[in-house]
């Protein structure tokens, strides 16, 4: 029995779920895809290439509310955000992007849960598309990066393009009850041995994991200072990327009446670890990008045994001073660690 | 309620302990959680000053304080500013305990040294009490503190009980200058008012805090005296936002200090990227 799914089926499918859940896929606009809920099957963009903005904002907001506090009150009250989580499909997520989606989850629930991200976690349905060529093939390096373009492991349907169609299978619980009465029949999920062989994305000459190593060993490399040359510190790289997650917290409202909120936020700003005195640990741009590679490439998979970059590339087109992830990546790969400076 | 949720604490009492350091007395406003809050000497919370955010403090009063906490900070900004302005009767926030501890058992049957600058007494004035309150588990307690003037010491009438009790040493000093006509304790910087005292080592603790300039010059001093790095033991103050690892702040190298600090010995300072920025 043929066992590919056409867009057609793939759109019935949706349409099924679209009765009980809220669907976020990627749709065309005019500045290109985007993340979006969809209200018919008819508008998702099926063949997306890549969204210049990764999906995290669907579990991580830009901008949230935490609480209202009313101290005019009597007793004072503080009236905690609804967890606005209503059941949603994130569909299409490309195997990079699932990748995020792990990297937040290893931080929402390292010891204390964030409820707010947990609460959106929880009601979500990762739908994958795997990539059978590379949306971008002059940044995308997520092989490089230990992504398999072609598989996402921590999703719960695997979409995978194949040739005159697509194959569908259910890698979870959660997956298969979501595919129950399904237009077509699904692929078993194949053992790990018996999985395709990883694909390529890009045509990128690189190692990350060897750059990766290399790096530790150039903390104090005064190469540094010429990397990050060009990087203004507008923080695009870290609002267009899968897995970056730091955020502010702070107070809309005066001392009787407000919200607290939390906004995204980046390693890239100068004020990011200002302390009141005026010290700040960081007081260099080259600093800032330095911990910026660190944090992805060396302390964050010290901790969580993963890397912090998915290999997407958003980051490299969309910086406005040309600086390039790929390129900063193959300079320690190519000269490594015993050059410069301790760790 | 949720992680980012403060408590509501209401404020008791309040101290003024110099012209921009005050000390904040604090009762949850929940019976429920005047029962069951605890923590362990060390630890830090975020305080809220409802319309401006959050500031981190340590907690300043030891654990053997059931019925309350205290806060002491300095007006240094937006948050502190406002949080000076509160009196007795007005609500603020708390979260917490976070971060690590003082392990105080391993602690126990030593001699604590204390060497102090200005106000970094807060997070050790909550380990000292702890101490106190507990006696005869441990050695000698001898404490030198140190600010750049009289009127800059913090918790003055504490510091007249512990001159006045016979199990603890205390060695006070204010830089030259700073003095006034009826000063009794000494003249000069904390690292040489140290090296005088010159208390010995043996398999003691030291803890540190102070400007960074202060532990800079002490260290070596420690050092002479024969504390290890692994018997040097100091609190950090990194700028932070969530207070539990998640908001990517705080971290000095890979260690968070939310979450693997504020506490560390100046062994487990040498590995980290200290010297230079980070
Ligand atoms: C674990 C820990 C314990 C601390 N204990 C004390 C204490 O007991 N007493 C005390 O006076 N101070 C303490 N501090 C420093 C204190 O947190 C800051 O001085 C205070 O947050 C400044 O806030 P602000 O809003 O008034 O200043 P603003 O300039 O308005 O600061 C805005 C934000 O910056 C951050 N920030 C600014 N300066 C610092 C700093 N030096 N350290 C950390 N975050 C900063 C805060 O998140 C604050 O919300 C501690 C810091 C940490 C991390
Ligand atoms: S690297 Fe580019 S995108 Fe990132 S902060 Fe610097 S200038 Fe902005
Ligand atoms: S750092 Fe750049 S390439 Fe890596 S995941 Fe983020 S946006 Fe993608
Ligand atoms: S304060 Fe947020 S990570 Fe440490």
């Amino acid at each position: 029995m043929d066992l590919r799914w056409t867009v057609d089926d793939l759109k019935t499918w949706t349409s099924a779920l679209l009765r009980e859940r809220r669907i976020v896929a990627p749709v065309v606009t005019p500045a290109g895809p985007v993340w979006a809920p969809v209200r018919d099957a008819g508008e998702v963009a099926w063949d997306y290439g890549r969204t210049a903005v990764s999906p995290r904002e669907w579990l991580l907001p830009r901008h949230e509310t935490l609480f209202a506090y009313d101290l005019a009150a009597n007793p004072p009250q503080l009236v905690e955000a609804p967890l606005d989580a209503p059941p949603t499909v994130l569909l299409l997520v490309h195997p990079c992007d699932v990748a995020g989606v792990r990297a937040l989850d290893a931080v929402m629930r390292w010891d204390y849960v964030d409820e707010p991200f947990e609460a959106r976690r929880a009601g979500t349905l990762l739908v994958a598309l795997g990539c059978a060529t590379a949306p971008s093939p002059e940044s995308c390096f997520c092989a490089a990066a230990g992504v398999d373009p072609a598989w996402a492991p921590k999703a719960d349907v695997m979409i995978s393009p194949v040739e005159g169609g697509y194959t569908v299978c259910a890698l979870t619980a959660a997956g298969e009850a979501s595919l129950e009465g399904a237009p077509k029949p699904l692929t078993a999920a194949p053992a790990d041995a018996g999985r395709p062989a990883p694909g390529k994305a890009g045509t990128l000459a690189l190692d990350v994991a060897a750059a990766a190593a290399a790096l530790r060993g150039r903390f104090d490399d005064p190469v540094w200072e010429s990397l990050s040359d060009a990087c203004v510190g507008c923080g695009t790289c870290a609002y267009v990327c899968p897995s970056c997650h730091c955020f502010d917290v702070v107070d809309e409202g005066d001392w009787r009446r407000g919200e607290r909120v939390r906004n995204w936020d980046a390693c890239a700003f100068d004020h990011f670890t200002a302390h009141a005195s005026g010290h700040n640990p960081r007081p260099r741009q080259s600093l800032r990008y330095r911990q910026r590679i660190y944090h992805k490439f060396v302390y964050y998979p010290e901790k969580f045994g993963h890397l912090l970059c998915t290999g997407c590339g958003r980051c490299v087109d969309a910086c406005p001073a040309g600086m390039d992830l790929v390129e900063v990546l193959q300079v320690f790969e190519a000269a490594p660690a015993g050059q410069g400076g301790a760790r | 309620m949720r992680l980012y949720t403060p408590h509501l604490m209401e404020i008791f009492e309040t101290r003024q302990e110099t012209p921009d350091v005050k000390t904040l007395k604090l009762r949850f406003v929940e019976p429920q959680m005047r029962e069951s809050f605890s923590f362990l000497a060390g630890q830090f919370g975020l305080y809220s000053a409802f319309g401006e955010g959050e500031s981190t403090f340590c907690i300043a009063s030891p654990p053997t304080w059931k019925d309350h906490i205290e806060c002491t900070f300095r007006a240094v900004g937006k948050v502190t500013e406002v949080l000076r302005r509160k009196e007795a009767g007005d609500v603020i926030g708390f979260r917490g305990p976070y971060g690590n501890h003082f392990p105080l058992e391993e602690y126990r049957g030593k001699d604590l040294l204390f060497v102090v600058g200005g106000i970094a007494l807060p997070p050790l004035r909550c380990l000292i009490w702890n101490v106190l309150d507990r006696r005869d588990e441990f050695g000698a307690v001898r404490i030198v503190y140190g600010a750049r003037s009289v009127a800059d010491l913090v918790y003055k009438h504490e510091l007249d009980d512990w001159a006045a009790r016979s199990d603890v040493e205390l060695v006070t000093t204010v830089d030259p200058g700073g003095e006034t006509p009826d000063w009794k304790g000494g003249i000069g910087f904390v690292p040489t008012a140290l090296e005088q005292y010159a208390p010995p080592s043996g398999n003691g603790l030291a803890f540190v805090c102070g400007p960074p300039i202060m532990i800079k010059f002490s260290m070596p001093v420690l050092d002479k005296l024969g504390f290890a790095p692994g018997q040097i033991v100091t609190t950090l103050e990194n700028r932070m936002k969530c207070g539990v690892g998640k908001c990517g702040r705080c971290n000095i190298g890979g260690t968070y200090v939310c979450k693997e600090g504020p506490v560390f010995t100046a062994r487990e300072l040498e590995a980290l990227p200290m010297g230079s920025d980070y």
